[in-house]
């Protein structure tokens, strides 16, 4: 028995070190930027990083401020471009960035990114009032429908995320949870590779199960609206234009719509596809049919 | 609980720990054990099923209890009926009962009488018919005399619902593997070694050659109008290497992870796609359900030894009934129809038992006439499984006409690249093994005797199995 215990302990540590020569030689599962927490309680991505996306074909890079992308040569003329992982886009290469294909449509204006994945509603809120010190021209928060339920806390509680408590009217801080031991699993290009395709994957397959087992919500839309009052200053709708992702749902457009926000709803034309196969994020060629969308609404905006 | 699952890889090192390291001495507690580690494998599944292991346990254990106490001949017979209809009941009952049904209804409504009968949305519990057959054999044995009943009642519960073959077999006989639970196991590096061998080899047939071939099998077979002949062919041929990976490959985990504990299960698949007639693919296909219709059906029918029609009445009756064994549909029927059609010349000329060993036994190649032969028994095979594999009979028979269509020899509309040269490494690693109880086995010499190629080989394996891995699917024969 000894000797078998041995012997598969030995076997899998042999395996684990050349399984990480191979995750490291083939980049098999992505670089992940290191985060931290910043005094709004939003986290965000330690300034100057870099990394390898899958497969290794391009590189990301996280900018002085924080956020994936290039800065803009200028603040002249800002529109910023704030959102989820959509926008983090660690995906596609510098390249294929909404504030690439925004400064193409509209040369006068410059761009900038302000993203990280799982970014809601409340927090790209947070995020614009931050970029406000910019003066920039308009602020544009790509959202989708989930980013206004996954902002109150009463609807789906996560520490890691800054949320609104519709009881008592409080605005809860993002935490930043076992970042030690996250930072560590990132490092482990194998045993990361294995924790995402198979552990993390099989709990994502057990929550849609039981999503959809459970009986349809119906659209909170009575607490999204507390939500959305509470946040609505007029310096906070002004020059806030939200884009909704196709398929945006319409109760949740009019309720923004009340409360004063400009709006830009994409639309997919059917024989466009704007995914990867097995990823809903845009490719390449998604972001440049968003842009084009994008830029032509804001024309409308900025006329 | 899926052997191909992260679960499962927390599940066995864990029981495999409890086993070996903190009940070592004690029989009854690694009986035990075993008992409440096959529950939690089983109803990991669905806990509600759960009943009818225990049931079924307590039955067959009670009747096997009378039958040692009882020797009149038509109490025996009460009791044996009694076991056979309570086990075979729960499976027509769950199996069945719809077939049956729209069976009748269909009938009646083609004779112009219309009747209105209910189906009922039954879930079909896990492995019902492997343990179902399992513990018949028991009651059988017992009341055979060829078996002493069991004393024993947590040796037989972990007989009846032994966690590696619960679900998927291979079909133990009592006679076979419960003695093993009244012997006290030790522990045998080279058995657990290659009991690991045997588990690697599983999963690589399940994820890498199962799972990519159903992909395709499953898009062809889905679609089937849209394709051309040749296509439809490689469709088909997809769906041999599934059905055997995903079957074969869960037998291989089931005995590696037996072995790991000490215990020898049965062979239930000897690299079957290499026989040189159907006879011969049916004694290596499938090999613990064959034996067991052979032994419980077959033999009490007359056998061979019997006039012609009698023969022939029983092949069909041998084929039929596994077929139906597989599921409640036409298409199980007619494939055990179209497999006692295939067989019965071999039986009838008294051929059936020409190609005993494997296929050029010593040599590394085979001669013309042994691939003649293998390569016409595996394109029949193939055809065979059309019926396995469609919705309908319908469905089989238009696949099959258009199948052999002018576009026959066309270039198929879908040829995977990396599943091809995949599969026919495959091939090759089996054909090289055929001799062997598994695809890994090792022994002897060779270049892998030595450590570090045999642990590279390991590690190409996994690397294979990490690196074209196909999306996880259930196993097919949980269906069954």
């Amino acid at each position: 028995m000894k000797k078998f215990i041995t012997t598969v302990f030995l076997f899998l540590a042999l395996g684990m070190i050349v399984g990480e020569l191979i995750a490291r030689f083939f980049v098999i599962s992505p670089d992940i930027p290191k985060r931290s927490i910043d005094q709004w309680g939003i986290q965000k991505y330690i300034p100057k990083q870099f990394g390898k996306w899958k497969g290794g074909q391009h590189t990301w890079q996280i900018n002085e401020l924080g956020w994936p992308g290039i800065l803009p040569n200028s603040t002249d003329n800002l529109i910023t471009i704030i959102g989820d992982s959509f926008i983090e886009n660690f995906m596609n290469p510098d390249s294929c960035r909404q504030n690439i294909y925004l400064k193409k449509k509209l040369p006068g204006f410059n761009f900038l990114e302000a993203s990280r994945s799982g970014v809601n509603f409340i927090e790209a809120t947070m995020i614009a009032d931050q970029l406000d010190s910019l003066q920039p021209k308009y602020q544009l928060l790509y959202v989708h429908d989930t980013d206004f339920k996954e902002s109150i806390v009463q609807l789906s509680t996560n520490t890691q995320l800054t949320q609104f408590d519709i009881i008592n009217g409080k605005i809860t801080k993002a935490k930043l949870k076992s970042s030690f031991a996250k930072n560590s699993l990132y490092a482990c290009k194998f045993i990361y590779y294995l924790y995402s395709n198979y552990w993390q994957n099989k709990k994502n397959k057990l929550q849609t199960k039981t999503k959809t087992k459970k009986k349809e919500i119906p659209p909170q839309l009575d607490s999204i609206k507390i939500l959305l009052s509470s946040l609505n200053t007029p310096n906070r709708t002004d020059n806030r234009i939200l884009v909704f992702r196709p398929n945006a749902d319409s109760d949740i457009i009019q309720l923004c719509k009340n409360m004063g926000y400009k709006y830009i709803l994409l639309k997919q034309p059917e024989n466009e596809k704007w995914s990867f196969d097995h990823d809903p994020h845009w490719t390449c060629f998604g972001h440049k049919k968003v842009a084009q969308q994008t830029a032509r609404k804001l024309l409308k905006f900025i006329e | 609980m899926l052997f191909n699952s992260v679960d499962f890889a927390i599940f066995l090192p864990l029981v495999f720990f409890l086993y070996w390291f903190v009940f070592p001495k004690k029989l009854k507690l690694q009986n035990l054990l075993i008992v409440l580690a096959s529950y939690v494998f089983y109803g990991w599944w669905d806990w509600r099923f759960l009943s009818l292991i225990a049931f079924s346990t307590i039955v067959d254990y009670s009747i096997g209890r009378a039958l040692a106490r009882e020797n009149g001949l038509n109490k025996r017979n009460m009791l044996l009926w009694t076991s056979i209809l309570v086990n075979l009941g729960f499976l027509g009952f769950f199996k069945y009962y719809n077939f049956f049904l729209d069976s009748f209804t269909s009938a009646f409504s083609f004779f112009g009488q219309e009747i209105s009968a209910h189906s009922l949305n039954i879930i079909l519990p896990v492995g019902i018919s492997f343990y179902t057959f399992q513990t018949l054999s028991y009651t059988i044995d017992v009341y055979r005399k060829q078996l002493e009943p069991t004393r024993d009642f947590i040796a037989f519960s972990a007989f009846v619902c032994f966690f590696p073959q619960l679900v998927a077999g291979p079909i133990e006989r009592a006679s076979h593997l419960l003695p093993q639970f009244y012997k006290k196991r030790v522990f045998d590096y080279s058995k657990a070694v290659d009991g690991m061998r045997q588990i690697l080899w599983g999963l690589l047939k399940k994820i890498v050659i199962a799972d990519n071939c159903a992909e395709y099998a499953n898009e062809i077979f889905n679609n089937s109008g849209e394709y051309s002949g040749s296509t439809l062919l490689l469709g088909a041929f997809f769906f041999t290497f599934q059905i055997y990976g995903d079957f074969s490959g869960y037998s291989d985990i089931a005995i590696g992870t037996s072995r790991l504990f000490g215990f020898d299960l049965m062979k239930n698949f000897a690299f079957p796609y290499f026989s040189r007639d159907i006879a011969e693919f049916w004694r290596r296909w499938h090999i613990s359900l064959s034996t067991w219709f052979r032994d419980y059906l077959y033999i009490p029918l007359g056998g061979s030894r019997c006039g012609t029609w009698m023969k022939i009445r029983n092949i069909f009756i041998i084929f039929l009934v596994s077929g139906f064994w597989h599921g409640a549909n036409w298409t199980f029927l007619a494939w055990g129809a179209l497999n006692a059609i295939y067989f019965l010349p071999l039986m009838i000329s008294g051929k059936n038992r020409l190609n005993i060993d494997a296929a050029a036994k010593g040599k590394i190649l085979p001669s013309f006439k042994e691939i003649f032969q293998i390569g016409s028994t595996f394109f029949l095979t193939v055809l065979a499984w059309v019926f396995f594999r469609a919705e309908n009979v319908a469905d089989a028979l238009r696949y099959l006409i258009n199948i052999f269509d002018t576009t026959l020899f066309s270039q198929p509309q879908i040829f995977p690249t990396t599943l091809m040269t995949l599969l026919a490494l495959f091939v090759i690693t089996e054909w090289l093994q055929r001799e062997k109880n598994h695809g890994l086995e090792i022994y002897g010499n060779g270049l892998l005797k030595h450590r570090p190629i045999r642990w590279g080989a390991y590690i190409g394996i996994i690397t294979i199995i990490f690196s074209f891995g196909g999306s996880q699917q259930e196993f097919i024969y949980f269906q069954f």
